[in-house]
């Protein structure tokens, strides 16, 4: 990173952080502005899709979580069967999320099937996700702009994993649309095993038990693969019945 | 089955067997703790001795948990560094929660049995893993 940038310390740091900063806060709030200036119906479908993550995660899942965590056998669990415990972790994560998004997108039943509305959707909910992230690292950086220079190259991963999580939401929305539009309860459980997938790998990552590099990179190519597929996939059934 | 729906299923196949060979991996390594307690422990005694332990840290009386954890290297000042601001946030000891076991070994083969106990506090909760060699010293002491 540093080698291809020809940057070092602060100023590799610096770059990083604004770039971090640009996609946790730019790519949401940017759509955002675009819904309102340009498709001012589709403002709905985006907070439908940030109400999405809000309750299924925010108000929901983080905080079961946090009530495991409180209890003794939860601990044990996550000491003894790291790999169970991933599991879960990327299963509830996948279960409430997709189900948020099913839940929030059966209405556009009895609307025409639209492609920017999942689009907008996911990055709706893809967008609260990273702009959580970026909220929780932006008050370090003003406060202390020196810590940017000591994380060297760090947050430029950290701004490149929020753009693949936020390509693989808008993919797993599509496919939930489409399930939703078209009846088709398969998608919905692939949404869900994808979504499961990335969760996996994430969580392995975050272990050490792949490095962090490859899990990035990995990721990336997926969400850029799975993106492609699905929407062309569902972009060529939006015409049948 | 159209081509895209082929490419769409070998991706899906694809990951799903990397996520699953990575798992197995996991799984045949393990975390090297496991469930329960070793043969020389029995559950309601190291549970009893690592709620002893807790209400001497609470109590804030370093050397007697210090005293325990010589082999560790674990001093008064580090527990008392450490400790001071932790006790100071949770308030007063009110009482023990749930508390679960795990067994395992460290870097020299030795086993031990680790209690993780919670308790409660005036201004919340706090999580307690505590882990005993066979001879009854600490093999480890966190707090969170």
């Amino acid at each position: 990173m540093r080698f291809a940038l020809g940057l070092k310390g602060e100023a590799l740091g610096f770059v990083s952080a604004v770039f971090f900063l640009a996609v946790c806060f730019g790519v949401p709030l940017g759509a955002l502005a675009w819904c309102l200036l340009r498709e001012r119906k589709l403002t709905g479908v985006f907070f439908l899709g940030v109400a999405s993550f809000l309750v299924s995660q925010v108000l929901l899942r983080l905080p079961l979580l946090e009530a495991l965590g409180n209890t003794a056998w939860f601990a044990v669990f996550s000491a003894t069967q790291p790999m169970l415990y991933i599991l879960a972790l990327a299963a509830s994560a996948a279960l409430f999320e997709e189900t948020a998004r099913f839940l929030l997108l059966r209405p556009q039943r009895t609307r025409a099937f639209d492609l920017r509305v999942p689009l907008v959707f996911g990055i709706g909910h893809g967008g609260l996700e990273a702009l959580l992230t970026g909220a929780g690292v932006a008050p370090l950086l003003f406060a202390s702009p020196e810590q940017a220079g000591l994380l060297d190259g760090a947050l430029f991963v950290s701004g490149f994993e929020r753009l693949s999580a936020m390509a693989c939401h808008v993919a797993f929305t599509f496919l939930v649309y489409y399930a939703v539009m078209r009846r088709k309860p398969a998608a919905f459980g692939l949404a869900l095993l994808l979504h499961c997938l990335v969760d996996v790998g994430a969580g392995l990552a975050s272990t050490a038990l792949i490095p962090l590099f490859l899990f990035e990179l990995l990721l990336a190519v997926f969400a850029v693969a799975q993106l492609w597929l699905v929407f062309k996939f569902v972009s060529k059934r939006k015409d049948s019945i | 089955m159209s081509k895209m729906r082929k490419m769409l299923a070998f991706a899906v196949m694809a990951m799903f067997t990397l996520a699953l060979c990575a798992f197995l991996a996991g799984c045949s390594g393990g975390s090297g703790l496991s469930e329960g307690v070793p043969e020389w422990a029995d559950e309601a005694a190291v549970v009893q001795d690592a709620q002893a332990v807790i209400e001497d840290f609470s109590a804030r009386d370093y050397d007697s948990v210090a005293a325990k954890g010589q082999t560790v290297g674990l001093t008064a000042d580090q527990l008392q560094g450490a400790g001071d601001a932790v006790l100071d946030a949770l308030g007063s000891f009110s009482s023990f929660g749930d508390s679960a076991c795990m067994t395992g070994a460290d870097g020299a083969g030795a086993e031990f049995v680790t209690v993780v106990q919670m308790a409660d506090y005036e201004n919340g909760t706090a999580q307690y893993t505590i882990s005993f060699y066979e001879d009854g010293s600490l093999a480890g002491f966190y707090v969170k």
